[in-house]
């Protein structure tokens, strides 16, 4: 059963400017994973914020369980988007880094789970942090004060607190280093087996992005140019985009691969 | 480090500190000197001694009296409360109304957004003090019209600072994954905004509060503002202005005060910047 497809996604951010995604398609199912590959400015960034329901497409359409996202009510549509949650490239960045850790993973809930007591959300956000590998006394650092990875930690565990059914990670393992991306690349295998939730996992690195998908989609100057499933892409890539990619993933692809394996052991 | 790059950098931070010092003693005692001659002068300010008209200081009165024989110390302790009303009243009023119109316009659509700018714009383009005056004379003289004036004369300024901020701010990746996480923009503006460009409008709060008190005085000396017989740094520095050849030191006293008040909470601005570009930089 599909859970998020996009239907003929056309942007271009305006009227004078070129198109930042052109006339692309896929179907995400549940408990899937869809890799969007591609160079920097590909517009694998703005496909992510169209499917997640920020910004609007020029043409097309995106459908959530059947129902068209931009075609529900401003209200309908924050209730539909409760259900798409995304973690971005720079964990610091995408949270107000003085706030405290445990008022970044309660944001979400404050707005979306009113009736539930201070108590209940802290407590929630205690399970968050302790089910992404933080210990539960993180909550009252400030955000500033985490390591990166830490950070990410973090930025899962408020994407996580709302019970999401599809995860958009929009590059978020490039600023992390290799062992740490490793271990990212790893708690959110584990949160997929566990809660069966959707991604749709964005990056630049064909290898780390390998590793997480069922299905891979290449994009080039905002055109999909190459889709399937993650062997015949790996195997067999026709396009010369993906080709260069994997050209350039060569190294990191063992390198990640030998890191998530040894990892996945333990 | 070379001892002459050490020797400058000491003298800047003395001055920096002396700068500090200036802010905090002109504008405390003015506020001080405000809130005390809400409830004690040492004369009635308003009482008039012909037989001390033009006095000059002396131990029972430290300025001098006025041509009316009213004591110049007890008027100028008087006078500081309409410069703070309309200081941190007006300022108050204009920065709360042009920071959320500035905050309003970022999360409206384009026609909203262009449409408050160019009002904002309109107001800009009149200079200050004929604004001031317009209004005035629109509204009939007083402390209540000159405060109103004063707020209708930093709203944009408030409002131009807030927009640029605001819009800044709306860039950031946090609040990007404020809107991913189902935040309202009236929640965005709140919680995500506002903390961010607060810092920079309390420094511009400060600074505005001095040239709020510098049109009042300005109003009240043209006529415009405080009515006599209440005193004003303005009107007290208007009535001087017939007998200042022959007698100086009635101006003395309203003229410091008023340059007092306004350097003091212009420099505080500064004073304000400096904390919080030291605490940034240690947070960072």
């Amino acid at each position: 059963m599909s859970t998020l497809e996009a239907r003929h996604i056309t942007f271009a951010y305006s009227k004078h400017d070129a198109l930042a995604v052109d006339d692309v398609s896929f179907v995400l199912e549940q408990g899937k994973t869809l890799g969007i590959v591609g160079a920097s400015g590909s517009g694998k960034s703005t496909l992510a914020q169209i499917v997640g329901g920020l910004l609007k497409p020029t043409q097309g359409q995106v459908f959530f369980d059947g129902r068209d996202l931009f075609a529900q009510s401003a209200k309908e549509k924050r209730l539909l988007r409760r259900s798409i949650q995304f973690i971005f490239q720079d964990p610091l960045g995408s949270m107000e880094a003085r706030w405290k850790v445990g008022q970044i993973i309660r944001e979400p809930l404050d707005i979306y789970e009113s009736h539930m007591t201070t108590h209940e959300r802290d407590a929630l956000c205690c399970d968050m942090l302790e089910r992404v590998g933080l210990d539960s006394q993180v909550i009252s650092k400030r955000a500033y004060e985490l390591s990166g990875g830490q950070c990410q930690r973090v930025a899962i565990a408020r994407a996580l607190v709302l019970n999401p059914r599809v995860l958009i990670c929009d590059e978020c393992t490039s600023a992390l280093d290799v062992l740490v991306q490793a271990q990212i690349l790893n708690l959110l295998h584990d949160i997929q087996d566990e809660v069966a939730c959707s991604y749709v996992f964005i990056g630049h690195n064909i290898a780390a992005v390998a590793n997480m998908s069922h299905d891979i989609l290449v994009m080039h100057k905002g055109s999909v140019v190459e889709h399937g499933d993650r062997n015949s892409i790996l195997m067999n890539a026709q396009h010369a985009a993906t080709k260069d990619l994997l050209k350039a993933a060569g190294v990191q692809l063992t390198e990640t691969k030998g890191i998530y394996d040894s990892i996945k052991q333990h | 480090m070379s001892t002459n790059t050490q020797k400058t950098r000491s003298r800047i931070r003395r001055g920096h500190r002396i700068s500090w010092y200036i802010a905090v003693v002109f504008s405390a005692i003015t506020v001080i000197v405000c809130l005390v001659s809400l409830v004690w002068t040492p004369y009635d300010p308003s009482a008039m001694d012909l037989p001390m008209r033009f006095a000059l200081p002396s131990w029972s009165h430290p300025f001098g009296c006025d041509q009316f024989g009213r004591d110049i110390l007890s008027r100028t302790m008087v006078a500081a409360q309409p410069a703070c009303a309309v200081g941190f009243g007006a300022v108050s009023l204009g920065a709360l109304a042009g920071s959320a119109i500035g905050v309003i316009a970022t999360m409206g659509s384009r026609v909203m957004r262009a449409v408050l700018m160019r009002i904002i714009d309109g107001i800009m383009a009149f200079p200050g003090i004929m604004l001031a005056l317009m209004l005035v004379l629109v509204m009939g003289r007083g402390l209540l019209s000159a405060l109103i004036a004063v707020s209708v004369f930093v709203l944009p300024t408030f409002a131009r600072i807030s927009y640029q901020l605001s819009l800044d701010v709306n860039q950031s990746l946090a609040v990007r994954a404020a809107q991913s996480y189902g935040c309202s923009p009236v929640r965005i503006a709140l919680c995500h905004v506002v903390p961010h460009i607060a810092s920079a409008l309390l420094v511009q709060l400060s600074a505005a509060i001095g040239t709020a008190m510098l049109l009042e005085a300005a109003l009240s000396f043209l006529g415009l503002g405080i009515q006599p017989p209440l005193a004003s740094w303005g009107t007290m520095l208007s009535e001087s202005f017939t007998y200042v050849i022959l007698h100086p030191h009635i101006a003395v006293a309203p003229g410091c005060a008023l340059l007092g008040s306004v350097l003091g909470f212009n420099m505080l601005g500064d004073v304000i910047s400096d904390v919080l570009t030291q605490r940034g930089n240690h947070a960072a």
